[in-house]
């Protein structure tokens, strides 16, 4: 059939290519090449797959502090594992299986943080509507890609599990060295942790071994719809999407189908969890495990998760806020993260916002206190407790030993000078003498906030407000635990509810800090007039 | 011969070309090919895809250099774009306050091809000018035929509406 637009648009192309330049010569394209990446060259010279990854599997029972002592974690029925499979043509799954003594049926999709060079962590759970009877289980599942790295040191792992854990007792699960990690300590009550060693080739071991799928406790397959040119193309890999999505849809495909609706959505690709740059592997090398859909649960108690790790591109010109409100609003709970481009250009342009009319209270280091958002214009005496935030003024006492605290943050690594993409903000003095300060940075953009007294300092980090809304983070000292809260910069006053107890407080740079010992609770903002802008739990 | 401009096997295996030779044999398609993706920058961004390419670990492994060229350009252009983009808005924002003046006039024809997405105008570049078949420009691009026959699809949709004004 004759397509009547052809000869037009032949025309219009004539037009531009007719103009097009010569290319740049080679001596001068050589002269713009970087340095060739140095390590990955043998493992793809070979075109192989066999990796070291490092799994580390992660039940974390959570319960109030309680003095029944800590929960013990039974490394024969608590062990999780991942595995990974073939590099696919067509859209596959990340399938993550695993066998815990007590787990109900049900868990969905939670959380997903992506450290997008480093790794994932996936954690499953009952949903914000479980309202128990027992603890309250969550299953998270970190990995780490290792390829072409060197396999880690059993000893180095238990020493800086030691550091920052206490109690670490070592074990060997299926020849391989784990750890049981004991940590009352977390403001979220007791963790335990197994964390095993485990290499790329388990699902195939434990076949070869004649073992019962059921006893091995866990296994996870990833398949990746790319081909191997691009799973090893960094130039395409780390530029080519937008928006990555996590979800635990019924079928992945009509969820993909789905995605592609949503206005500005261009083109949907399924991946594994991690980079294909540094994750591929042969078509032979493994064969997906048996599997169930999300969330059910089989007669031997094993339960299956699937879930997909999708990456979209955008049509240029698309707000990407907005394509990310319609997937979330698609439903099957999706996570929802952006690529280091665009998180970095909305950091840059969250902080444009935070410094409009901000006033400088310090030099040296250059610190800002930002505008408020305007205050509420409604009775606000029924929501709650008063939990002021102070600004800082020039004149303010924001001492020398404080600068210093904020250059050098006790106990916890935050961002670093030199890496940091703005000023620092002190959003707010607590009447306990707490101050919350801000900073963005880092190899990705986050929001660091930690609270200082004069007698001692603590640490903890939150979120970019646009980021996700509610509780954010916790942290803990010396002077108790203070939990981080972040709103819509049109929040003129948000309200905290955790069994029973109410409290309000106008944020600053959509940031707020409660002296209170939880990480967990309901948080409603308004706007000036009253009107609930969201209310999130957690 | 440059430290850089490394022999590198073919398909077959039983060829060798060098990153120089490459070059010259794809770069003045991908220079016409990404006037259409960016107008005048483009034979810089094919250097920068080109230069990038050569530097990414997994080049001398690489079967079909032209589809990894193709797509290493159209990914180039994008994020040329979306840094353009990020300029002009804050020169926009700066001239609110009287710093900088933008508005620089760009033909009608630019602006017809404006209107489209750069994988919009990939799609449409290969297929309209290169006769290539849905299948054909997939392949060159890594993305599905569904996904061509979209993005042609909603190009022509616009083009329609400037070529018709």
């Amino acid at each position: 059939m004759t397509d009547p637009m052809r000869d037009q648009i032949r025309s219009l192309i004539a037009t531009i290519v007719q103009d097009a330049s010569e290319p740049i010569p080679f001596e001068d394209v050589q002269a713009m090449t970087p340095a060739r990446r140095s390590g990955r060259g043998p493992l793809l010279a070979a075109a192989v797959f066999v990796a070291v990854v490092v799994v580390v599997g992660v039940v974390a029972l959570l319960r109030p502090p309680a003095d029944t002592g800590p929960v013990v974690a039974d490394p024969t029925t608590t062990t999780i594992t991942t595995d990974s499979g073939p590099v696919v043509e067509s859209g596959g799954l990340m399938t993550g299986s695993v066998r815990v003594g007590e787990v109900p049926a049900g868990l969905i999709l939670e959380t997903w943080e992506a450290a997008f060079w480093s790794g994932s962590i996936v954690s499953f759970g009952p949903g914000a509507d479980w309202a128990g009877p027992g603890l309250r289980p969550q299953l998270t599942v970190q990995t780490r890609p290792r390829i072409g790295q060197p396999p880690l040191d059993p000893a180095q792992v238990r020493d800086r599990l030691q550091a920052a854990h206490g109690t670490v007792t070592e074990l060997t699960v299926r020849g391989r060295p784990g750890f049981l990690v004991e940590n009352p300590e977390r403001t979220n009550g007791w963790t335990v942790a197994l964390l095993v060693l485990e290499s790329a080739e388990l699902a195939s071991e434990v076949q070869a071994a004649g073992l019962d799928p059921t006893d091995v406790v866990a296994a996870a397959q990833s398949l990746s719809s790319v081909d191997a040119d691009i799973a090893r193309q960094d130039a395409i890999d780390e530029i080519g999407w937008d928006l990555r999505i996590l979800a635990a849809p019924d079928d992945a495909e009509t969820y993909r189908q789905r995605l592609l609706q949503v206005d500005g959505v261009e083109q949907v690709t399924f991946r594994t969890p991690w980079f294909g740059r540094d994750l591929y592997f042969d078509a032979s090398s493994e064969s997906p495990p048996t599997t169930t859909s999300a969330g059910s649960q089989t007669e031997n108690t094993v339960l299956a998760f699937e879930f997909v790790d999708a990456l979209v591109s955008l049509e240029d010109g698309t707000d990407v806020e907005t394509v990310a409100v319609a997937i979330t609003e698609l439903g099957d709970n999706p996570r929802v993260g952006f690529s280091p481009a665009i998180a970095m250009s909305q950091t840059l342009a969250f902080l444009d916002q935070l410094l409009e009319g901000a006033e400088l209270v310090h030099d040296d280091p250059p610190i800002y206190q930002p505008l408020p958002a305007a205050g509420p214009d409604f009775d606000t005496s029924a929501l709650g407790v008063d939990v002021p935030l102070h600004p800082a003024t020039a004149d303010d006492d924001i001492s020398e030993r404080i600068v210093e605290a904020i250059l050098s943050p006790p106990g916890v690594r935050l961002v670093q000078r030199e890496e940091m993409a703005g000023p620092f903000f002190h959003l707010g003095r607590l009447d306990d003498g707490s101050r919350l300060f801000a900073a963005f940075g880092g190899t990705h953009p986050e929001y660091f906030v930690w609270h200082h007294t004069e007698s001692g300092s603590s640490t903890g980090t939150g979120s970019l407000a646009f980021y996700g809304y509610g509780v954010t983070g916790a942290s803990s000292g010396p002077d108790g635990t203070h939990i981080f809260i972040a709103v819509p910069l049109n929040t003129a006053v948000y309200t905290y509810e955790l069994t029973g107890a109410r409290y309000q407080q106008q944020p600053v740079g959509g940031q707020g800090v409660l002296p209170i010992a939880a990480h967990s609770g309901i948080v409603t903002a308004y706007d000036q007039d009253g009107n609930v802008l969201g209310t999130w739990q957690r | 011969m440059g430290e850089m401009d490394r022999r590198t096997a073919d398909v077959t295996g039983s060829e060798v070309t060098s990153d120089a030779e490459l070059y010259r044999q794809h770069a003045p398609e991908l220079v016409r090919f990404a006037a259409m993706l960016v107008g005048d920058d483009a034979e810089d961004v094919v250097a920068s895809a080109f230069a990038r390419c050569m530097s990414a670990e997994g080049w001398s492994e690489v079967e079909n250099h032209r589809a990894y060229l193709f797509r290493a350009a159209t990914n180039e252009a994008r994020t040329l774009q979306r840094s353009a983009a990020s300029r002009r808005l804050r020169e926009q924002r700066l001239a609110a306050d009287g710093v900088v003046e933008v508005g620089v006039p760009r033909p009608e024809v630019w602006e017809a091809v404006e209107s489209l997405s750069i994988r919009q105008r990939a799609v449409v570049y290969l297929t309209y000018w290169h006769d290539m078949s849905d299948v054909m420009v997939a392949e060159l691009l890594g993305i599905g035929p569904g996904s061509v026959r979209r993005h042609l699809a909603r190009a022509r949709d616009k083009l329609r509406k400037v070529l018709h004004d």
